[in-house]
């Protein structure tokens, strides 16, 4: 098979992991793109199978796609953002169903109307669901620590209304848990945030490190 | 309302790296759907429409710009809808407005996915369907977001992994009998237990496949589907509905979405009882779970649909046959031609033509698909 | 059989600017949402679908119908996507509401190329990626040769575009579009190329743009003296943009299947049925091009250009609003602005750009800069209906 080997692009690799990037470089380097063998078992797979007279061989065209954005964040989101940089959740409060919302919006979707009252949550509350990641975005590359992310839902916030019918709704972000050994993770464990230290707190949903159990 | 009818369909076989580019892919899917309606011309045909998932499987932007050729589309409308997973019966559901606008008596819809370009995986472009300010900082990937519908769903029904993976055993089994099955395959619920752990508590077997693929199927008018065929398929329902962008903030142990999308389907076709009514079902199931998931939803029962795969009911030749063809986790999972092929295989059942894969008696079908955040719910309703 | 008569009730918009950035997307859909509302006199509750034109990599979100339910209202409700521009979204709404499926729909479409660092880079990887892409770094150059050889077959000169750009770029100094300039062609004469035969400001520049406009069956359409009549909506496409060596320079063929299509329609060439046209002009060839295709003639489009007949206040008003070349290229919201443009001109709110006793309109959009698809919609008020 003569296909051209698609590279990672440097800043594929410079923008994952250390060892992440080093493993994939390493991967890349010994078998290329690894899928030569793939593309022609599945050329001979589907040869008789379709319409068309196949070649013997397939070449690949490599290349990146590359697109970058500055994404302005708006009301609610900069609140938010600033929010996180100062260790607190902010949020919003609709008057017209009571619902505290985080992410915090300017407009309630249930109600449609716009929303001006912010308040503030010190982001306690409890696993809404949980799950273990042992795989990042190569499905092929297993993470040399398994990963706990989660729903957390803030104390407090939690409704449910006849027009969402069997369906609970609260304010929730998704996040990770740390402190934890994953069996000890159970839906509706209470937690809090474990916060990045004050100075290094860039006004990102990762200052906010992850959330560990409440205990005592 | 004016009537439509599926009068004809076509698909590739569904393969992980299919040689062919997209354009012929669907030139394939195209060619065999007109060739199963008597070599019908292309000119016969008022107009396309398209649906593909995201631009960065094929890596184009806006890539319904290659299909114009392939579909036979010269001179004529061709547009690209597009909800995520939801795509290949959002087509349907499109492709049904078209024809009932009266505007369009014949027309192609079409649904294609090229996942195997994406180097070194289709998964790290999933990221970028997430909250780009602040959930994408997190590093998610899509398995992630289905693990925790899992588990959320597992709890509210106290369900085992056990049961979850005769799921992949049934659809898997059912897929042997699809000519253009990826993974047909006889397993045991050991074996998907078995299989590597990928987010707990998915594991490999518990996930359909990335695969290349396209479908095509035929609409027609009532009077251009009587000239065309002897066996239309009618559509009769059709919904979608799409619930809020902040998914963190509901429960997701009930799809409340797909459920009032069905109930709408079920109203314009005039369904009041759909267990008794309906014979096919061909629920969405990338995953293990979402078949039954997505069943409580068409079903409008939170839990029933455990309980009738824990009888055997949702097997080919239960009560309640759930995904004879094979679904996604046997036939293969190129997005929206994978939801199309879902509703090419409700005209292939009910028209009499599904081969070793009939379900007997079959008159009345229902296909779902589902997708964006856990958010979307798109259904159509068929009878013979 | 029937089939529903659709009405325009309402539009909202926030005006085209350089940049929307002191509030995020779904913020300023909010806005425009509740805008369009009252301007329909209906409540959000009563909608019963969403028809959105979004492209992925404009966004910068793969499946952009995610974001969209919460700030038009629709949550919970009926929902497509339509990958592409807003006329194609219109379409589908426009369809939807003609097969009785529902009554009353909302279209939405918004874009932020000030956000996107490199859109050239977006739009070049709508090319065929073996034969295209590695040869053309920027992709708008394209658009030179399609410029190139429509001057060639039309015989127009580099001025006749100077004069087009001219009269859009004066427009929009009226109607307060973001590009909007007191200028003459010979001013513009003295730009530099761009893309030969394009000049500088030949060619759009980008603006950002969010619309909602709201749509109903007759049940509506009866209760407001405002609406406006959706009489006709139809796309068509010609080779895929991808595959840019197999289409004809120079020539804008999907216009022509279209423009039969309405004329059915309506029974009439609506060429000679309408007051005022809009259409998204991201070079102005393109003005020139659409406008020969809708004649079927290119002499004619040269000398109604050459006479001032596509002036405000003149024969056939084209782009009173200022075009995209006044407004800015708003990507795959461009026929949104078009769209709302007319839809107040037939109202008689256009405000200084008002075309008197405006009754009927043709709204066109492209499909993407270098696409030769694209969308017409025929409009017209209560008394021309
Ligand atoms: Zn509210």
């Amino acid at each position: 098979m003569r296909a051209r080997l698609v590279r990672f692009a440097p800043e594929t690799l410079s923008g994952l992991d250390g060892p992440l990037a080093e493993l994939l470089s390493r991967a890349v380097a010994e078998v290329g793109d690894g899928r030569e063998g793939a593309w022609t078992k599945a050329l001979q797979e589907v040869r008789g199978r379709t319409e068309f007279e196949l070649p013997a061989e397939l070449l690949v065209t490599p290349y990146l796609l590359d697109y970058r954005y500055r994404r302005s964040t708006g009301i609610a989101m900069t609140r938010f953002l600033q929010g996180l940089r100062e260790g607190k959740f902010v949020g919003t409060r609709c008057t017209g169903c009571g619902r505290v919302l985080i992410p915090p919006r300017t407009f309630c979707e249930w109600c449609f109307r716009r929303v001006d009252e912010w308040i503030e949550h010190s982001g306690e509350g409890e696993v809404a669901t949980y799950s273990i990641a042992h795989i990042g975005t190569n499905p092929k590359v297993r993470l040399p620590r398994p990963e706990p992310i989660a729903v957390i839902w803030f104390e407090g916030t939690k409704v449910i209304r006849p027009n969402s019918s069997t369906v609970a709704h609260a304010a929730g972000i998704l996040h990770r848990l740390g402190e934890v050994e994953p069996s000890e993770i159970e839906i509706g464990m209470k937690v809090r945030p474990v916060w990045k230290p004050k100075e290094e707190r860039t006004g990102s949903i990762t200052d906010v490190l992850y959330f560990a159990p409440l205990r005592g | 309302m004016r009537r439509v009818a599926i009068v004809g369909a076509g698909m590739t076989d569904f393969r992980s790296m299919l040689p062919h580019s997209s354009p012929e892919m669907i030139r394939e899917a195209v060619k065999r759907c007109l060739d199963d309606v008597g070599s019908l011309s292309i000119r016969y045909v008022d107009g396309v429409l398209c649906a593909s998932a995201p631009d960065a499987f094929d890596g184009y932007h806006d890539k319904v710009s290659i299909a114009n050729e392939a579909a036979g589309a010269i001179g004529k409308p061709i547009t690209r809808v597009f909800v995520g997973g939801g795509s290949g019966v959002a087509a349907a559901v499109a492709g049904w407005y078209h024809v009932a606008s009266g505007l369009f008596d014949t027309l192609l819809v079409v649904a294609w996915e090229k996942m195997s370009p994406p180097y070194p995986h289709a998964q790290k472009l999933f990221q970028t369907i997430f909250e780009p300010v602040i959930e994408q900082p997190l590093g998610p990937n899509l398995i992630w977001i289905f693990a925790l519908e899992m588990r959320r769903y597992m709890e509210a029904h106290n369900l085992t992994k056990e049961l979850i993976a005769e799921v992949a055993v049934k659809n898997k089994a059912n897929a042997l009998d699809h000519p253009h099955a990826q993974l047909g395959a006889r397993i045991t619920v050991q074996d998907v237990l078995n299989s590597e752990v990928m987010v707990w508590p998915v594991n490999r077997l518990d996930i359909s496949p990335t695969s290349d693929g396209a479908v095509a199927i035929l609409l027609a008018s009532e009077q251009e589907a009587r000239k065309l065929t002897d066996t239309p398929v009618w559509i009769d329902g059709v919904a979608t509905c799409l619930d809020s962008q902040y998914w963190t903030n509901r429960d997701l142990a009930f799809p409340y979405y797909v459920y009032l999308a069905a109930q709408r389907a079920y109203r314009m076709a005039g369904i009041v009882n759909p267990l008794k009514e309906v014979d096919v079902w061909e629920p969405y199931d990338p995953f293990t779970y979402k078949e039954l998931h997505h069943l409580d939803g068409l079903l409008g029962r939170p839990g029933l649909a455990p309980k009738l795969l824990k009888e055997g009911q949702l097997h080919r030749d239960g009560d309640h046959p759930a995904s004879p063809s094979g679904g996604l986790l046997g036939v293969g999972n190129p997005i929206a031609a994978a939801g199309l092929m879902k509703v090419a295989e409700l005209y292939w059942q009910l028209s009499g033509r599904a081969g070793k894969r009939q379900v007997p008696n079959a008159y009345v079908g229902v296909a779902q698909a589902w997708g964006d955040l856990m958010q979307v719910g798109t259904v159509v309703v068929c009878r013979r | 059989m029937g089939f529903n008569k659709v009405y325009v009730l309402g539009v909202g918009g926030l005006p085209p600017s350089t940049s929307m950035r002191e509030l995020d997307f779904r913020e300023a859909t909010f806005e425009a949402a509740v805008r369009a509302y009252a301007d329909a006199g209906v409540e959000p509750d009563e909608v019963e679908g969403l028809f959105s034109a979004e492209q992925d990599f404009v966004e910068g979100i793969s499946i952009a119908d995610e974001y969209t339910p919460d700030q038009v209202g629709t949550r919970l409700k009926f929902n497509m996507l339509v990958a592409g521009d807003f006329l194609e979204a219109l379409f589908h709404a426009y369809m939807a509401l003609r097969s009785g499926m529902m009554e009353l729909a909302v279209v939405e479409s918004h874009a932020r190329p000030s956000e996107i660092e490199n859109y050239n880079d977006v739009l070049r990887s709508s090319l065929d990626p073996h034969c295209l892409r590695p040869l053309l770094a920027d992709p708008y150059v394209l658009l030179g040769l399609d410029a190139r050889a429509f001057l060639r077959s039309s015989g127009c000169t580099t001025h006749d575009l100077s004069s087009v750009a001219a009269k859009n770029s004066r427009n929009a100094a009226l109607s307060g579009g973001p590009y909007g300039e007191e200028v003459t062609a010979e001013q513009l004469e003295e730009d530099p190329f761009l893309y030969e035969p394009l000049r500088r400001r030949h060619v759009a520049r980008f603006s950002d743009y969010v619309a909602v406009v709201v749509l109903g069956t007759e049940k509506w359409g009866r209760r407001s003296d405002r609406a406006v009549e959706l009489a006709m909506v139809w796309s068509s496409g010609t080779t895929s943009a991808a595959h840019q060596w197999m289409r004809s320079w120079g020539k804008m063929e999907w216009v022509g299947a279209a423009l039969d299509r309405v004329r059915s329609a309506i029974g009439t060439n609506p060429i000679r049925a309408v007051d005022l046209i809009e259409f998204t002009e991201f070079s102005a060839h393109q003005e020139l091009q659409f406008l020969s295709a809708m004649l079927g003639s290119d002499g004619e489009a040269v000398r109604m250009l050459r006479a001032g007949e596509l002036d405000p206040g003149s024969t056939l008003p084209l782009n009173p609003s200022g075009g995209c070349i006044g407004n800015g290229n708003s990507l795959n919201s461009s026929g949104a602005r078009a769209f709302v443009g007319a839809v107040r001109q037939l109202r008689g709110e256009a405000g200084r750009v008002q075309v008197r006793g405006a009754r009927a309109a043709i709204v066109g959009s492209l499909h993407s800069e270098i696409s030769d698809s694209g969308t017409l919609a025929f409009l017209r008020t209560g008394d021309a209906a």
